[in-house]
């Protein structure tokens, strides 16, 4: 049941639904959990009145726009270094999840000018560490070779307390971060909350319909999808 | 509803205008509309039609713009103070006023972050849903140990308007039998965690004097009035279109419009009350359409005040006549003055290692609740305050977003972040906050908002009690926690923070004695007896609990009165 529910809601993304059929197919999904409910037959009845599409199946993958921040070279730099932090191993990696056109986004429409240049300056800084350390730019290093210069980046910015347990968010610590949080948060918060991370690397369910706060986890099993804390 | 708006009329006498459409407002315009008054409703924010408006409501992930990161630029500009609070985000954003429209001012050294709403509904869209009665004690409580005025009504007094508004707006939990944490009408609890069953075991065994129960929370576990059970999709403030939370949108609002007596009229923005001081009442308001910038005044026989807490006041405070040159309802001079809000500094957490193997499905939007254990039945040896808190408890899984914070790079930190991390148990504590006379509001005449109000100044500090008080949080939750059977505990810090419960009430207090109090036991002006002020401001002491409930009940039983007083004619 999770995999039909999961292949409909990429069904539904990024194209227009009409709400009747997301609803009943929702109701569907959830095993008719909330197929009884009054409410919602309310609900349908008076999507087909007022021929309002329900917004979030409406909306699109914020990646799925037009964004041309970075030059050709950038943007493989910045692919090669997010694919390094979070590799395709047999699950997808930030290269499949588009974390690299994400950052983009962010670069163009959500860092302000001193978190861009504190960006661009950690580029600059991976090829210079690569130079030293292997004597070739970050995206000319093998994979091994580039996991070795994001360490040693790390290693000389971690006395920070991002990295403390739990750490704080880059958003609300701007103008005291090193690159290292600020690239690791982007490029995991990027990578978690897309499409194929939250389907294919976590597990995804926007209508549990139930609740239940006592089943099994297997060793291998992933988190859920995060939804905030309100 | 359109057709409506455009009959709000300047030319007829409303039966009632109640100013605000959140918590209160809502309940008040169901109340009054459905004992056959003619309502007007007066809402300075947006329209917002359920069920169909919630532009966030189950937003896919990676919909949210910046993949939920916080909006830093734009936030910092236009909305400073709403974007700390933990309901805001991308999603939510359209429910909140901007800071840069509505600007406050506050007394230097001072840090009350507050949190305003942008549309019809208010802060019923966003709230945190947790719903409790107020104790006997919370009633008693001014009285006793003589700070602040004492409470004109007592619990028994109130009741049965619990009883009557939980009916409606459903509230879920579990009955407990405590004399100080009194049941109410509850639908089924919902289900707890494995590990909140084992720390309830626990806390039986180990810390006997604690009470652990599930919070009582004003989402649906049985269908109401059309409205369905949670579907635990676990983001509440976004919007709900099954109407399983209560908000006005959901509940009150379509009750009221169902009676055909109500006339809704958004971004219509109070600034006034009139005065007439040949019949000694209120005559109606002085709105400004927020569309066109005019304004006009429209009439009633009877006002509600539900503008919210600190707009309640600063409504008061500008409405400026001959015979009340402080504000109307003010010759007691107390209007702005003990503001309260509950002591929310602490978070004590404890990280588990039981449990490791359980997990969940669905996000529950509710946590537990520890009621007020210390202080009952008189002042317990070892504490050196009064009063006292109650503790609302959250078990949280970790994820990435906590668990990104670790070194380490490529696929053993992708794996390590993919699975869920420990769980941990957050103890957040509310404390009743004492009413002080400097706590409040006044207005700067020099200084106007985006919708022409003088700007108000805010004043709120807490005094030794909440300091020693948060002290004693930290010392119980230490036991607590380790009578629960946390391996770590990672205790409140102790460091300065804003007050921001989002809790804040008095400003308009009732009491008995009209020299030092502004409404009486029914919420009625001392000074113009058609006027009513049912929201947070009427609030003599601040009590423990989530207050929301209680100015819902205090609201149903004043528009009861009003009700009857019109009946009668006596209005």
């Amino acid at each position: 049941m999770v995999v039909e529910k999961m292949a409909f809601i990429q069904g539904a993304t990024g194209m227009s639904f009409p709400r009747r059929d997301f609803l009943l197919a929702t109701a569907t999904a959830t095993g008719g959990a909330i197929l009884y409910s009054k409410g919602l037959a309310a609900m349908l009845a008076d999507s087909e009145h007022s021929g309002h599409d329900l917004p979030m199946v409406d909306r699109v993958a914020y990646i799925d726009q037009p964004v041309d921040a970075f030059s050709t070279e950038k943007r493989e730099l910045v692919s090669a270094m997010a694919e390094t932090l979070l590799p395709r191993t047999d699950t997808p990696g930030a290269i499949d999840a588009k974390v690299p056109k994400f950052l983009e986004l962010l670069y163009d429409q959500w860092m302000a000018e001193p978190e861009k240049q504190l960006f661009d300056q950690g580029l600059m800084e991976a090829d210079k560490q690569a130079q030293a350390m292997h004597r070739a730019t970050y995206t000319g290093c093998s994979a091994e070779d580039q996991k070795a210069v994001l360490e040693r980046m790390e290693a000389d910015q971690s006395d920070h307390a991002w990295f403390n347990f739990g750490g704080t968010s880059v958003a609300d610590n701007q103008n005291d971060i090193p690159f290292m949080a600020l690239f690791k948060e982007i490029t995991v918060v990027g990578f978690f909350m897309s499409e194929v991370g939250a389907q294919q690397v976590l597990r995804y369910d926007m209508m549990p319909g139930t609740f239940d706060g006592d089943i099994g986890l297997g060793y291998d099993e992933s988190s859920w999808a995060s939804v905030p804390f309100m | 509803m359109t057709d409506k708006m455009e009959q709000a009329a300047t030319n007829r006498t409303y039966d009632a205008i109640v100013i605000g459409s959140g918590m209160t407002g809502g309940v008040a315009a169901r109340e009054l509309t459905e004992k056959g008054m003619q309502v007007l409703m007066l809402e300075r924010g947006t329209a917002l039609n359920h069920p169909g408006e919630y532009v966030g409501e189950h937003a896919p992930n990676w919909s949210i713009p910046f993949g939920g990161l916080a909006d830093y630029q734009n936030n910092k500009n236009d909305y400073e103070v709403q974007s700390k609070s933990y309901a805001f985000d991308e999603a939510t954003k359209p429910h909140w006023i901007k800071d840069s429209d509505e600007p406050y001012l506050q007394e230097e050294g001072t840090n009350f972050e507050w949190m305003r709403g942008a549309r019809v509904g208010g802060r019923s869209l966003m709230w945190g849903r947790q719903t409790y009665r107020w104790g006997p004690h919370d009633f008693a409580a001014n009285a006793e140990d003589g700070h602040g005025v004492d409470w004109p009504v007592r619990y028994d007094d109130l009741a049965p308007w619990y009883s009557h508004v939980e009916k409606y707006i459903g509230v879920s939990g579990q009955k407990e039998g405590l004399e100080s944490f009194p049941d109410g009408e509850f639908q089924k609890p919902m289900e707890m965690y494995a590990l909140e069953k084992r720390i309830k075991r626990r806390l039986a065994r180990h810390a006997s004097d604690i009470t652990y129960t599930i919070g009582r929370s004003a989402v649906l576990t049985e269908p109401l009035e059309g409205r369905s059970p949670c579907h635990y999709c676990g983001a509440c403030p976004r919007g709900c279109s099954t109407g399983s939370y209560f908000s006005t949108q959901s509940s009150t609002l379509p009750a009221a419009m169902k009676t055909g007596n109500l006339t809704l009229r958004p971004e219509s923005a109070v600034q006034k009350i009139l005065y007439d001081s040949a019949t000694g009442k209120a005559t109606g308001v002085q709105v400004k359409d927020m569309k066109t910038g005019t304004s006009f005044v429209y009439k009633a026989r009877i006002i509600f005040l539900n503008a919210s807490t600190i707009h309640s006041a600063q409504i008061l405070l500008n409405s400026k006549s001959a015979a009340f040159p402080n504000g109307l309802a003010n010759s007691s001079g107390v209007v702005g003055r003990y503001l309260m809000d509950h002591n929310e500094h602490s978070t004590n957490m404890g990280i588990f290692f039981d449990d490791i193997d359980r997990y969940f499905s669905g996000k529950r939007p509710n946590g537990c609740y520890i009621p007020r254990f210390r202080n009952l039945g008189g002042q317990d040896e070892d504490a050196d305050f009064l009063r006292g808190y109650g503790i609302q408890c959250n078990v949280v899984r970790l994820d990435h977003r906590f668990t990104m914070h670790q070194k380490g790079i490529g696929a053993d930190y992708k794996e390590a972040l993919r699975k869920p991390g420990p769980w941990v148990f957050a103890m957040s504590a509310f404390g009743e906050c004492l009413p002080y006379r400097e706590n409040g509001i006044t207005l700067d005449e020099s200084k106007r908002d985006a919708f022409g109000m003088p700007l108000v100044k805010v004043r709120m500090e807490f005094g030794e009690n909440e300091h020693k008080m948060r002290s004693d949080v930290t010392r119980q939750a230490d036991r607590i926690l380790k009578a629960a059977g946390a391996v770590a505990i990672i205790p409140d810090d102790g460091s300065e923070k804003p007050i921001s419960a989002i809790h804040e009430m008095g400003t308009v207090r009732m009491g008995k004695d009209p020299r030092t109090s502004a409404l009486n036991g029914w919420n009625q002006s001392h000074d113009t007896p058609n006027l009513f002020v049912t929201d947070g401001a009427a609030m003599t002491s601040s009590g423990n609990v989530n207050p929301s409930l209680t100015y819902m009940a205090l609201t149903a039983r004043a528009a009861d009165h009003a009700a009857k007083l019109w009946k009668k004619g006596e209005l």
